[in-house]
């Protein structure tokens, strides 16, 4: 095993040829639909950015080519993370908060969006369950019937239903995680950081910063640890990205800085093995690209592109880009032509050449301070 | 090995309830299963398996949590405790054992039979042992003997740490003294499972009690005189009641609202050693009461609720006394607190508390009459009082402060209004009249005008009690100060949280925040 050996190198040569060629035709011919969809989709109309600090809120830009131009500004009290139903009509906002009337809870909160203009209109709130607070992440569930959430502060997952009209029903699945890590002050008890469906939509990878997991959740009859996998003591996974085919799973690591890459069978729901392991400054945020094999790390003032070997889930670097003040989210715009960091100074936008994978000169698109999470729509 | 009952369990739907049938609000936010222990290797047992399944565990011994912090546990477990009901001393063993599910008349029995002694707890018989001691609870006997909490010399308790693995622990002065001060008033449902509380000494039982009950009309208390009554009250408790020949005596104020026919006063004393053989402080304290148009009739139970007795013990007329110009009932302190040992049957409710520090003021006595008074559309209000005991004496030792965590120990009474009804279509207009009453109470010339609404710790008041908890004051950030007041105990009581129960396993709605 090469870890810690090479700054960049394959963890698991065994791993690697695992990833039979049979299945990479398979990732190969999925890839392209993936690609073909991607160049078909419609440019983003609208931004949502949650903006935490003094004045706290969900921000709605409307989007025209490089204009990015208000529209709105919802008050909420900490949107940590956002999420758009699959429909395009409703948005969730997460607040990282650790009292909600009064409770011991995070909350959400379900907006309804004009689909013409892209104004925000409050369905209704719904705390955590209590002992649920400050989360962090929350995602929406593809079969478009639930939320589910990774709370730092109770070290808990929530499962919340959505109704037919978008609204959000109070807390319906609760799973309190337990655990520690050798990190004084960070690892004290369990933290989940992010949650993300596979490509089953029936399951869930949720990574834990507190005891340095990642877990498969299953979402169908309650919240339930399906499979568990064990990151590096002290290394504090907490973002997550998965490639488009839905084989390969990156981890960002916070406490450690490291990158980690997994083969995830998602049929049988879950991390086979481990196909890339790599030190350094990585651990602030992760994107990966909708359709072209590139993965996008933070860490160290440096944006890094990585170029994914589909077949075996090796990267290879492609271009680091320094960036001004610190990076706090990034997400690749739905077309792959656009970068979006989200730092202290605002919110960039930085072109993605879709062939070499390289990175433009950013751009400031908004001098909004605090953002730290968005959502795009079409 | 312990009863697990799920929800297709007929005993469920009995069991998931507690005795305030407000909980759960709805069937999702009740409880998956319910888990019966009948001994601490069952607890231990299945409180692992309930916190490696990632569920929540609530705690329960009797069942008269006031809120839904037990009920309410959507999809969780709550562990029953009350099958743990051994009380007395094990073989050699000097201490006293007192398992949590124990009901607090059992505790009376068994101690007064087997030893002699008594635990200075609550008048409601079925209340659990766990969550009463736990909280610092109090009855009759502490203004002569000190609140529950204070007698525990090490409680049998288990944790879990931060790998989520359950620990069991003996804490006590010397082990874990930190635990062992929080487990003593701070509240149940916090920092773990209690499994045995240890007295290594216990009071002596009284031999004998007076009881006398003292009835008011409200056709004949117009507003002068309910306020002459709610202020000779206090006024006694602030001042002579605090001179220890009267600490054998203890005396609730019953304001009823005005859908009964009057309120009353009961009254229960005896000597401080134990005897009835000088009923001057008794008499003494009677009569301020008779120039307020109070006539001493037969006594009542002093309790919140009257349901029979458990005891068979019928009222005989013989046990009758004239002392002076009163009537009252001479009986053996055991018939006494059997009389005090129903408990309130189901039925929806809410509570609220507060410390006093001081008697009543004019405008506190006017404002209590206000609302007594007053009607509103929705409820008759029957069932709707305001308990005020009185308090002090020996709950006021200050070297108690330090070693327990019920902190109040300054005042000299202690309120509680409520409110009780059957029909879930009144809980609104109950809820908001006794919501409005406590805060206007609170809101006029003596309260804090930073903290109007509550009995914030100043120079009259001295917070709530956390056994008697009341959500409603979540409202305000600084719920932990009513409840723990503003020096050293809530920081004191947030680090022993981190220490023992770094996961929050064990939280409700008021538990300690980490």
């Amino acid at each position: 095993m090469s870890i810690g050996l090479s700054r960049r190198g394959f963890v698991r040569a065994a791993g690697i040829t695992a990833l039979t060629a049979r299945a990479g035709l398979l990732q190969a011919k999925l890839h392209k639909g993936i690609e073909s969809f991607v160049t078909s989709v419609r440019p983003h109309r609208f931004a949502f950015v949650g903006v935490m600090g003094a004045t706290p809120g969900v921000h709605v830009y409307a989007i025209n080519g490089e204009m990015w131009r208000l529209r709105q500004i919802v008050a909420s009290e900490a949107p940590i993370s956002l999420a758009l139903h699959p429909s395009g009509r409703s948005l969730y906002v997460l607040n990282e908060v650790s009292s909600y009337r009064g409770l011991p809870c995070g909350s959400v909160e379900a907006y309804g969006v004009d689909a013409e203009t892209g104004q925000l209109n409050l369905l209704g709130r719904e705390g955590l369950s209590l002992s649920a607070t400050m989360p962090r992440h929350l995602a929406v569930a593809p079969d478009r019937r639930s939320v589910i959430v990774a709370v730092h502060g109770g070290g808990a997952y929530n499962q919340l239903p959505i109704l037919t009209d978008g609204c959000l029903e109070r807390v319906s699945g609760i799973l309190k995680e337990t655990g520690c890590g050798p990190v004084v002050g960070h690892q004290d008890t369990a933290h989940p950081q992010t949650v993300l469906f596979d490509t089953t939509g029936k399951r869930v990878i949720a990574a834990d910063l507190g005891c340095d997991k990642v877990s498969v959740l299953s979402i169908e009859d309650g919240l339930e640890v399906f499979a568990r996998h064990d990151m590096p003591a002290g290394s504090g996974p907490q973002h997550l990205a998965l490639h488009p085919a839905g084989h390969l799973l990156y981890v960002a690591h916070a406490l450690d800085g490291s990158l980690a890459g997994f083969a995830y069978d998602a049929g049988a729901g879950k991390i086979t093995h481990q196909v890339w392991q790599e030190r350094g400054e990585y651990g602030d945020t992760l994107a990966i690209h909708p359709a072209k094999d590139f993965l996008y790390t933070a860490g160290g003032g440096l944006v890094t592109v990585w170029r994914i070997e589909p077949a075996t889930g090796a990267l290879g670097m492609v271009q680091s880009q320094a960036i001004s003040g610190d990076i706090h989210g990034m997400t690749v715009s739905s077309d792959g032509r656009k970068l979006m960091a989200l730092t202290s100074k605002g919110i960039l936008e930085i072109g993605v050449d879709t062939g070499s994978g390289h990175l433009a000169e950013p751009a400031l698109a908004v001098p909004v301070s605090g953002a730290r999470s968005i959502a795009l729509q079409s | 090995m312990a009863i697990v009952v799920s929800r297709q369990d007929p005993r469920y739907e009995t069991l998931s309830r507690g005795h305030n049938l407000r909980w759960p609000v709805v069937d999702a936010d009740g409880a998956g299963r319910v888990v019966l222990c009948e001994s601490a290797r069952d607890a231990a047992e299945a409180l692992q398996q309930i916190v490696s399944a990632g569920l929540r565990p609530t705690v329960r011994s009797g069942a008269h949590c006031y809120e839904d912090f037990v009920a309410n546990n959507p999809g969780g477990a709550i562990l029953d405790m009350s099958l743990l009901t051994t009380v007395g001393r094990a073989g050699d063993e000097p201490a006293y054992r007192i398992e949590p599910g124990t009901q607090l008349w059992d505790v009376y029995v068994e101690l007064y039979k087997r030893y002699g002694v008594t635990l200075p707890g609550g008048t409601c018989g079925t209340v659990g042992a766990g969550g009463h001691i736990s909280g610092g609870g109090y009855g009759l006997l502490s203004r002569l003997h000190g609140l529950t909490c204070d007698w525990l010399t090490a409680v049998d308790i288990l944790t879990v740490d931060a790998k989520g693995k359950v620990v069991p622990r003996t804490v006590d002065a010397k082990r874990d003294p930190d635990l062992f001060r929080a487990c003593r008033g701070a509240g149940g449902g916090n920092f773990g499972v209690i499994t045995s509380y240890v007295f290594d000494k216990l009071p002596p039982a009284p031999v004998e009690v007076m009881q006398a009950h003292m009835q008011f009309l409200w056709a004949d208390t117009p507003v002068e005189r309910f306020v002459q009554i709610v202020k000779t009250f206090g006024g006694y408790w602030e001042t002579r009641g605090q001179d220890p020949d009267t600490w054998g005596m203890f005396s609730i104020l019953v304001l009823s609202h005005q859908s009964s026919t009057g309120f009353g006063m009961s009254v229960q004393f005896c000597n401080p050693d134990g005897t009835c053989r000088d009923l001057t402080v008794l008499n003494e304290y009677l009569d301020r009461f008779v120039h307020c148009g109070g006539v001493t009739t037969k006594p009542v139970p002093l309790g919140i609720s009257k349901p029979a007795s458990s005891s068979g013990a019928a009222h005989n007329p013989a046990e009758e006394v004239c002392s002076g110009t009163h009537t009252m009932r001479r009986r053996t302190w055991l018939s006494a607190t059997a009389d005090e040992a129903g408990g309130p049957g189901g039925s929806r409710a809410k509570y609220k508390s507060a410390y006093l520090k001081r008697g009543f003021s004019e405008a506190e006595a006017r404002c209590m009459y206000k609302h007594l008074q007053r009607t509103v559309p929705g409820s008759d209000l029957r069932g709707s009082v305001v308990e005020i005991d009185s308090y002090g004496g020996a709950i006021n030792r200050k070297e108690m402060v330090a070693a327990t965590s019920a902190g109040q120990r300054s005042s000299v009474i202690k309120m509680q209004p409520m409110t009780h009804w059957s029909d879930p279509k009144e809980e609104e207009a109950r809820c908001r009249w006794l919501h409005e009453f406590y805060t206007d109470l609170f809101s006029g010339p003596d309260a804090d005008p930073q903290h109007a609404g509550t009995p914030y710790p100043n120079d009259r008041y001295e917070g709530c009690y956390i056994n008697y908890p009341d959500k409603d004051m979540l409202g305000y950030r600084y719920w932990p100060e009513l409840y723990y007041g503003v020096g050293e105990l809530y920081p004191f009581l947030q680090e022993v949280k981190r220490k023992y129960d770094p996961n929050n396993i064990f939280h409700h709605a008021m538990s300690v925040r980490i």
